[in-house]
């Protein structure tokens, strides 16, 4: 047993090395610039979101090719902390976008998670949730009510438009933005911004609470609560047709990640609020049907009474990665999966509740 | 000569052990007698009920905590050993006492003899109540012996009891107490009290009190490479307090006290402390009002009566400005409300039995402007049954606590009536009558009834919801002894202690929902020890010495798979500690204590990214009492609090201030 880890340990070491060195040799790892910890060219980002007060959200750096971690990254490239409640990760043009809800700014993070711009809201503007990017811009739903649009670059404030009450996450779809808007609890609105003008929001009513909106070959999906409190919470998840701004449910859910033509859907179930299981699910977007079937072969038995908290796809290969949280008792678990869902291995997130992967390559 | 000395001393006291142990309730009295024999003086203390008492029990009196320097009521209780004040730093900060890692809400916390309570969420701000007007303050674990205790008492793994001051008339038929005390971050606190004598056995004291603070602290936070220096900001604080007291003795020598409490406060609240954050908005008013009255007679050589009866209100008005909140502002108010009875009735049976009945009944209400709060209302009967025996250097008792609780609400599910029995034992032996030194055993199993806010909390609340069961067991030897010479006095006391937590109410989340549930399971093992002496090895100087240590092993064993499964529970030190000394001289009194905690982890699971640093907090205090006149008398004190300096914290990421000095004067006539 021994000497199998010793084996393995040096075998990893080795794959490590040969990463760097292939690095070494490349010319074009400039995501490296100005790092402490030199990382590979194919990488992938865990977002620890911490507990609230604790000012313990963090980075995690997996290398996927040697199975290397590197806990709280940003703190070894930056030397200081991320800080509180880490909502929402997003990759764009190479780079990584934090939001970070508690220390309410969001920061730009190089490849390599060297941070290169931030921009602190005000106690107005209120506590970012979620963000998307496109063309040079970045847009990041406020508690406030409102979606900002900052320079992607600079991170510059540039405007700020009125949504519903407590905006979740948002995306980016055909020159349109969509947030969906919890109103913790009281609002059941969509919000459709038109990117050229940036000007106002259309409101669309969907269901009561909703949490989570993705994009899927052109389609979008939205999920939620279905209630502002928990006895009727139904979880619905739904098909959004932009044209006639009316929804179709396809089914139920409280995770929800798409990869190619597929949305790929974890329920979580309970009925007494203390034993819970989890289904995993797809549904086609080009057929239009759900396949019940779990996504995943071979999982470890323990992930299906696990508490999911994180579903994300890597968009380099389609690897999924399954996020388990344990909140306050400990820190998460990840499941990691080939794309056509034989398991891979486990690992620990490094933070409290991992909710958000991105994989660069 | 030494030895005449030593023989008065054991004589004496072992006079006194008799007589004491005749006279159960005059445990907590604690007079000094002072006598003269030719040109010896003696002096000898009763036997302490600390040492006699089957129970752990700790106590800090007037004196030692003026010699000490300790201004507040958090302040004395983190010196008693097997406890734990979670303090949220700061004056106003929130701080609760947890009784050997059983949890704040097993704590009952007594006033004048009548408990305390906060139905809604179940566990007590100490940092509210004043140490001005405070006699002594009193922990007790586990069973008690005391067999005219309210059942309420008798129901809770720990009370902490504090008794105020009673007025003492001089010539003069009133008295007057003018105090005026400031210190650091803004802190100034005029108080006034006036009392007396009505009659030849009625007497009146009232007093009140105001105090401010902006409670501005700087504080240094560490940020990897970034250190810099803040302040605590949105920590200012008011507060007005006022008390009633009327005494008076009827003339079957039965005794009545009535009391009325008045509170009154507004307070910011900095919250966490927050990276690159420091939005702090959160406000808190504060109403309390409650008057109680206690009735004490001793109907004849057997039959001995308590009874009492309270009302109690509280308000409070929360409110956080955030854009986050539809209106940009929530506003949350409370208001509770307790009517209570008890009457405790004791008699004193043949050949050192005694037994006693206790029964209270409570009702409890809660209204809030939330919607659809289900306004619940509680009735409460605790019923004691406890019995007592002593023979030889033999003492035992036992009690049967019965508990009934039914909840009405308007809206929303009722949860089923409880119904409980909860028995406690306890054994003594004292195996040498020239020895102060005992042997001391106890059981005790209590349970708290579910929260308001445990229940019918908006989204949270589970009105499924069982109580929470805790189970006490201790072992312990006292020992104390007058030796002379140099050592005036000395006491040892070493616990060893299990306890056990089932059915611990949590917040357990599934599906991005937090109910609460009956799902924690807590084990503890500790130990406390504790030693203290005194000693006047010269004419002008006595030195008191006090030292204590806890060991704590208190563990997680709610989920074998889990990442704490026998993880020691967070804020829990395994080794803590805390030693005084006070030096008086006919020229004052110089004190110092030092307090130390040793690593902690502020989440469940013990990781080193978890860990809170270990710490030591050093005090200084020096005081001096001029005697005016034979009526008048002046007392000024000067304290430092965190001599060093040291920045620390005791919850992660509420700093507690740094250095801090207060100065006082009282004068009394």
């Amino acid at each position: 047993m021994n000497f199998r880890s010793l084996f393995f340990s040096t075998l990893c070491l080795l794959a490590v090395g040969t990463v760097f060195t292939a690095c070494e040799d490349d010319d074009d790892d400039s995501w490296n610039n100005g790092a402490t910890v030199a990382l590979p060219k194919n990488r992938v980002f865990i977002l620890n979101e911490g507990i609230y007060g604790k000012n313990n959200a963090s980075l995690t750096f997996y290398n996927p090719a040697t199975k290397e971690i590197v806990p709280d990254l940003f703190f070894s490239q930056n030397g200081y902390k991320l800080g509180d409640t880490a909502q929402d990760m997003i990759e764009y043009n190479g780079e990584l976008y934090i939001v970070m809800n508690g220390s309410n700014y969001i920061t730009r993070l190089s490849g390599a998670g060297v941070e290169l711009a931030r921009y602190e809201f005000t106690a107005e503007e209120g506590q970012p949730r979620y963000a998307t990017a496109d063309d040079g811009k970045v847009y990041v739903t406020l508690y406030s009510g409102n979606v900002a649009r900052l320079d992607a670059k600079t991170l510059n404030m540039e405007a700020m438009v009125k949504v519903g009450n407590n905006p979740e996450q948002i995306i980016e779809e055909d020159d349109k933005l969509y947030c969906v808007n919890s109103g913790w609890g009281y609002d059941n609105r969509l919000s459709i911004i038109d990117l050229k003008t940036f000007k106002e929001a259309e409101q669309v009513e969907i269901f009561a609470n909703p949490q989570r909106i993705v994009e899927c070959n052109d389609r979008i999906f939205i999920q939620g609560y279905g209630a502002a409190y928990p006895d009727p919470y139904t979880y619905p998840v739904a098909l959004f047709d932009p044209q006639t701004k009316t929804y179709t449910e396809i089914g139920r859910g409280t995770n929800m990640a798409a990869y190619g033509a597929l949305l790929y859907v974890a329920n979580t179930q309970t009925s007494d609020w203390e034993n819970f299981t989890t289904d995993f699910y797809t549904y086609d977007t080009r057929t239009g049907k759900v396949n019940s079937e779990s996504f995943l072969k071979n999982a470890p038995e323990e992930l299906s009474t696990g508490n999911v908290y994180m579903l994300d796809i890597n968009q380099e290969n389609g690897e999924i990665y399954v996020g388990v949280t344990y909140y306050e008792a400990g820190n998460g678990d990840i499941y990691r999966f080939k794309a056509d869902g034989t398991f891979v291995e486990k690992f620990e997130s490094g933070g409290q509740s991992p909710n958000a992967m991105v994989g660069l390559d | 000569m030494m030895d005449v000395r030593n023989v008065v001393r054991s004589g004496m006291c072992t006079l006194l052990c008799m007589s004491l142990a005749l006279d159960l309730s005059a445990q907590h009295e604690s007079d000094t007698l002072v006598g003269s024999i030719g040109e010896v003086t003696v002096q000898a203390r009763q036997i302490s009920p600390e040492i006699s008492s089957s129970q752990p029990l700790q106590t800090l009196t007037r004196s030692e905590m003026e010699a000490l320097g300790i201004r507040e009521m958090a302040e004395a209780v983190k010196r008693f050993s097997g406890v734990s004040v979670r303090d949220y730093g700061g004056i106003g900060g929130l701080k609760t006492v947890s009784v050997r890692s059983l949890g704040a809400a097993h704590t009952a916390v007594s006033y004048d003899g009548v408990t305390v309570s906060n139905s809604q969420a179940g566990q007590i701000d100490i940092g509210r109540f004043s140490l001005d007007n405070v006699e002594s303050l009193s922990l007790a674990v586990g069973h008690s012996n005391d067999l005219l205790q309210s059942a309420r008492a008798y129901a809770s793994a720990g009370v902490l009891s504090i008794q105020t001051e009673r007025p003492v008339f001089g010539k003069s038929s009133e008295k007057w107490r003018v105090g005026l005390r400031g210190g650091s971050f803004g802190y100034i606190t005029p108080s006034l009290r006036y009392a007396r004598k009505l009659a030849q056995r009625t007497a009146l004291m009232v007093e009140g009190d105001y105090m401010r603070a902006d409670g501005i602290y700087p504080f240094e936070l560490k940020n990897g490479k970034y250190k810099t220096t803040e302040r605590r900001r949105n920590s200012d604080i008011y507060s007005w307090r006022a008390e009633g007291n009327l005494f008076h003795t009827f003339a079957d020598s039965s005794r009545l006290r009535i009391k009325s409490y008045f509170y009154k406060s507004e307070r910011g609240l900095p919250g966490v402390v927050i990276l690159y954050n420091p939005t702090a908005k959160e406000r808190l008013w504060d109403e309390n009002f409650f008057t109680q009255l206690v009735y004490d007679r001793k109907i004849s050589d057997s039959w001995q009566l308590r009874a009492l009866a309270k009302y109690n209100h509280a308000w409070n008005k929360y409110e956080d400005v955030n854009v986050k909140y539809a209106g940009g502002k929530q506003t949350d108010v409370h208001r509770q409300d307790e009517y209570y009875v008890s009457a405790a009735l004791r008699w004193d049976l043949a050949s050192g039995w005694a037994m006693s009945l206790a029964q209270d009944a409570f009702v409890n209400t809660l209204r809030n402007n939330i919607d659809d709060s289900p306004n619940p209302v509680r009735f409460t009967s605790l019923t004691a049954w406890s019995l007592n025996f002593r023979r030889g250097g033999w003492s035992a008792g036992a009690n049967l606590n019965a508990t009934f609780t039914t909840d009405e609400v308007e809206s929303g599910a009722t949860p089923a009536d409880r119904k409980h029995l909860s028995p406690s034992l306890t054994l003594a032996y004292r195996p040498w009558s020239s020895q102060l030194f005992y042997f001391r055993a106890m059981y005790k199993s209590t349970f708290r009834v579910p929260t308001f806010n445990d229940l019918y909390y908006r989204r949270s609340g589970n009105t499924n919801l069982k109580p929470e069961d805790a189970t006490e067991y201790d072992l312990g030897i006292t020992w104390s002894a007058h030796p002379g010479g140099i050592l005036e006095h000395f006491s040892l006391k070493l616990d060893a202690y299990y306890n056990k937590v089932s059915d611990k109410i949590v917040a357990f989340p599934s599906v991005y929902v937090w109910r609460m549930a009956n799902y924690g399971k807590v084990e503890i093992h500790g130990a406390d020890a504790s030693l203290s002496f005194s000693s006047s090895p010269f004419d002008w100087l006595k030195a008191r010495f006090n030292a204590s240590y806890t060991y704590q092993k208190a563990v997680d064993l709610t989920n074998p798979k889990a990442k704490n499964y026998k993880h020691q529970l967070p804020y829990t030190p395994r080794h803590s500690g805390n030693a005084s000394l006070a030096l008086e001289t006919p020229w004052g009194t110089l004190g110092y204590s030092l307090m130390m905690v040793g690593k902690r982890y502020f989440m469940d699971q013990n990781i080193p990214e978890n860990e809170v640093e270990a710490y030591c907090e050093h005090a200084l205090a020096l005081s001096k009492e001029l005697n005016l006149s034979a009526e008048t008398n002046l007392r000024l004190q000067l304290e430092v609090t965190n001599l060093t300096d040291r920045q620390y914290e005791v919850v992660k990421y509420y700093p507690m201030p740094g250095r801090a000095w207060r100065i006082g004067a009282v004068m009394e006539f």
